[in-house]
């Protein structure tokens, strides 16, 4: 990655975001431990996937299904597991279904949050397996949150990991002994998803945990909402309908990032600030002292977004690059 | 949660379905419903500038004698469809701003991505300075010229004639709009692009109101306009012709098809909405219907300009003045340089219309250059996010948290350019078509982009929205090669006939220098950013995927 040369001082931390269910991204920033020689591995919020697609069970033993108005056709079960590893990949859950629970989902919202909810779950159980296989032996620590778009109750999954670390509400210690406080839920959103809370509610949870903190000055904030008006929070405007709006000007940008934590950022001023929720908006700026990352999101390409930052002891942030893996 | 067909911003969730739906979503961020047809027409017309092809009416005659400037339009504007369509294509599979150095980077490599993206950006700021430029002797000078026809004031038509013709002038009114841009989308960018859309709108008057004035008046009215203005209908036609202008009434296809470049100027930027409206993903092929919609509807009003431009005005007599004009002879009649929206002016006769007219004309250079501006300096953030460039940068000004340092830079080197322009050697006020030639190489990297992408690419190709084949070979690879065919087409005219002035030899070596700027910049970038311990080449690396 940056130098070969590793120091004693120098700790690498390497953070991606907003994978929302996307297995190969998953998979690739496992991977990212040993391509970019991180010591860490951090994963911010949003780990579930948005979107369920159905494979339907037909009477000669085949499954349909479609995908971007394309139809699916798997004729055999090797056809049937690439098609799932596809959809997987690109943030999507599979669901084999026969007719008559096809038809319930289509009627049936609760249903369909039930096969949601199922899929995710299972998904997670089987990321924190293939972590624990891969990351293991090899004695990287990774470290875990939920976002806003995920469910409180998927929490448990990512707990009963002896190698992946959950570090949500609650401080951590990273290698090289940099403490981080971590924070999933966002403020508002038009789609009132799961995990949001007031801007206060934001700044009072920033306060207890930074309270906790050792020493302020050379921590981590691991947040997923990025801080308000910023290169990292410019999202498309929408209007009542949820449709972008546009004018003579082009698509038209908006700050949606949390005031709360632009303004706990610039006081306390921490080392570092990692954030995410914005998948468009792939950037870094210094705010106060921090230097604040969002890697964005491609997570629908399987590409992985990330950052790698070299802390250093005497030197605080010494380097960061944003990449697309 | 809801049941729906999804499109994807991330994932645009919006029409709702009942039985047969072929997903399901839940109630997460970043669903959200895709742009309409309508918005997105809009949002592609404003990149294809309606007023600046009028520069085909006058330009084309004269520098392709017999060029027809209908056929120039109607062909160009089908030609065009096909590099559309690449971009279209390529912003499906990567969505996110940032164009062509985004498609190049990941397809083929960031140094590759970085060079053709830097050519472009320097030429884009090379043309932003160009229609600072253009503001007096082809916006205010006409203006003026006109009015004080008009009004029998003879205040305005002094002006005219300065500000057609004095260097200072240009300068002062060029680098006062250069300035005014940065200062705005330094102060407020929301509050900038309010302003720029209102501005927008007003532009498009010059077009409509010019249709309109070119349907009521015909030949006659257009030769006793010339006879008010001081001038003579068929002594200009003749002055040029004993001066050495070749052109006639009779129609040359050849001569068509080598102007088209003229029109290359505008139409082959409806492109240019994939840096600005990328951030929002759309799996369908909705917003690449609309590209196409607008090309098609910018090129049927622009060729209904020149088609009624003919009736009117006559090719003849349309190269003839131009010829006169361009060369400096003291034949030419008029107070102002020979310009479409001079000569529709002249019919107008109405003070008002005629004040309208032009200053929406003005309104059109000014709309173009915030556009240009943004897309730069969206460029320049990039590379700096991406370490190319310091991270210094992308700064922001902790009050305005406005992008100062990128805005200065473009400001600066804006400004550079128009010095060069106006006090430069003659060579460089012809270099506004050499832009065309540097351009099309940026343009030429994205074609086999788009031709390679399925090898390169080939898992994100197979997943992507863009997948299909005709007779086994990719369709985006087939769109590559004939986007690489019309490109070759526009660039061939550019790059050997030297009526248009775009294959100087100073045209040359500016081309050279900026790509070689653009070639070079990123080794130097990859030595210096490694001697501090960053690895560039890791930006776009791909991760094992298992």
């Amino acid at each position: 990655m940056f130098s070969r040369k590793k120091t004693a001082s120098r700790t690498r931390l390497f953070f991606a975001t907003d994978i929302h269910g996307s297995e190969q991204c998953f998979r690739k920033w496992l991977n990212a431990a040993k391509v970019y020689e991180a010591d860490a591995l951090i994963l911010g919020g949003d780990v579930t996937g948005k979107v369920l697609v159905p494979l339907v069970a037909e009477a000669d033993g085949s499954w349909r299904g479609s995908l971007y108005d394309r139809p699916l056709h798997a004729k055999d079960s090797d056809e049937l597991a690439g098609l799932e590893k596809q959809i997987r990949a690109m943030g999507r859950y599979p669901v084999v279904v026969d007719p008559d629970e096809k038809a319930e989902l289509d009627v049936s919202p609760e249903h369909v949050d039930v096969v949601f909810r199922r899929a995710m779950r299972e998904t997670l159980a089987q990321w924190v397996a293939l972590a624990e296989e891969r990351l293991g032996p090899l004695g990287i620590p990774a470290y875990t949150m939920l976002g806003n778009d995920d469910f409180d109750d998927l929490a448990d999954v990512l707990r009963g990991s002896h190698v992946v670390t959950y570090a949500e509400d609650g401080i951590v210690e990273l290698p090289g002994g940099y403490e981080m406080l971590s924070i999933g839920y966002s403020t508002p959103t038009p789609w009132h998803t799961s995990r949001e809370i007031s801007e206060e509610q934001v700044q009072a949870k920033v306060d207890e945990l930074a309270g906790r903190l050792r020493d302020p000055s050379t921590a981590v904030f691991n947040i997923h909402c990025p801080p308000y008006d910023t290169h990292l929070d410019q999202a498309p405007l929408l209007d009542e309908n949820l449709r972008p709006v546009v004018d003579a000007s082009g698509l038209r940008m908006a700050s949606v990032g949390s005031t709360a934590v632009r303004s706990s950022l610039e006081t306390i001023e921490p080392l570092l600030g990692l954030h995410g929720h914005i998948h468009e908006s792939a950037a870094a700026q210094k705010l106060g002292r921090a230097v604040s990352v969002n890697p964005g999101s491609d997570y629908g390409d399987g590409i992985l977004r990330g950052a790698i930052i070299d802390l250093d002891q005497a030197k605080g942030v010494k380097r960061w690059q944003l990449v697309q893996g | 949660m809801g049941v729906g067909s999804v499109t994807e911003r991330d994932t645009s969730a919006a029409e709702v379905a009942g039985p047969g739906a072929s997903y399901y979503t839940r109630q997460a961020t970043g669903l959200v419903r895709e742009i309409s047809v309508g918005s997105n027409i809009a949002l592609n017309v404003s990149f294809v500038s309606l007023p600046l092809a009028a520069l085909v009416a006058t330009e084309a005659p004269f520098s392709f004698p017999g060029a027809n400037p209908f056929w120039v339009t109607v062909i160009c504007v089908v030609l065009c469809i096909v590099p559309t369509l690449l971009y279209g294509m390529l912003t499906r599979v990567m969505p996110r701003s940032g164009g062509d150095y985004v498609f190049v980077s990941r397809t083929i490599h960031p140094w590759l991505g970085f060079a053709a993206n830097f050519n472009i950006s320097a030429w884009y700021l090379l043309v932003i300075a160009y229609f600072g430029y253009l503001l007096a002797p082809f916006g205010f000078s006409p203006a003026f010229t006109a009015l004080g026809t008009a009004t029998h004031n003879s205040t305005f038509l002094r002006w005219g004639v300065t500000l057609g013709t004095s260097k200072i002038w240009g300068f002062v009114i060029g680098a006062i709009i250069l300035v005014l841009c940065a200062a705005l989308m330094s102060l407020s960018l929301r509050r900038a692009l309010r302003i720029y859309g209102v501005i927008f709108l007003f532009s498009l008057l010059s077009v409509v109101l010019s249709i309109i004035v070119l349907a009521i008046h015909g030949r006659g009215d257009f030769m006793s306009s010339v006879s008010q203005y001081g001038g003579n209908y068929n002594t200009i036609i003749a002055d040029a012709h004993k001066a050495g202008y070749a052109g006639s009434a009779t129609f040359s296809f050849k001569n068509t098809i080598l102007a088209m470049p003229l029109a290359f100027a505008s139409f082959g930027y409806a492109i240019v909405s994939a840096y600005a409206g990328g951030e929002v993903r759309s799996a369908r092929a909705k917003s690449l219907r609309a590209m196409l919609y607008s090309l098609a509807i910018s090129g049927i009003l622009v060729a209904l300009l020149m088609g009624l431009a003919l009736r009117t005005f006559g090719n003849n007599f349309l190269g003839s003045a131009t010829f006169l004009s361009n060369t400096g002879s003291k034949q030419y009649p008029f107070g102002s340089p020979a310009f479409f929206f001079f000569f529709v002016s002249m019919v107008a006769h109405n003070p008002v219309l005629i004040a309208v007219i032009n200053f929406s004309y003005i309104a059109a250079y000014v709309v173009a250059l915030p556009a240009t501006f943004l897309i730069v300096s969206r460029n320049l953030f990039a590379w700096s996010f991406d370490r190319v460039l310091p991270d210094k940068v992308s700064d922001v000004n902790p009050r305005t948290h406005s992008p100062i340092v990128a805005n200065v830079i473009i400001l600066i080197v804006t400004l550079v350019y128009l010095v060069l322009i106006i006090w430069g050697t003659t060579g460089f006020l012809e270099i506004f078509y050499t832009a065309g030639i540097a351009e099309l190489l940026t343009f030429f990297v994205v074609a086999v982009t788009g031709i390679l992408f399925p090898v390169l690419r080939r898992e994100l190709y197979e997943r992507s929205p863009i997948r299909g084949s005709f007779l086994g070979v990719p369709i985006i690879s087939l769109v590559g090669i004939g986007a690489l065919v019309i490109y070759a087409l526009f660039f061939y005219p550019l790059a050997t006939n030297n009526a248009l002035g775009a294959n100087t030899t100073l045209g040359w070596v500016i081309t050279g220098v900026i790509a070689g700027i653009g070639i070079l910049g990123y080794p130097v970038s990859y030595l210096l950013n490694r001697a501090r311990g960053v690895d560039l080449s890791l930006a776009f690396k791909q991760l094992p995927p298992e």
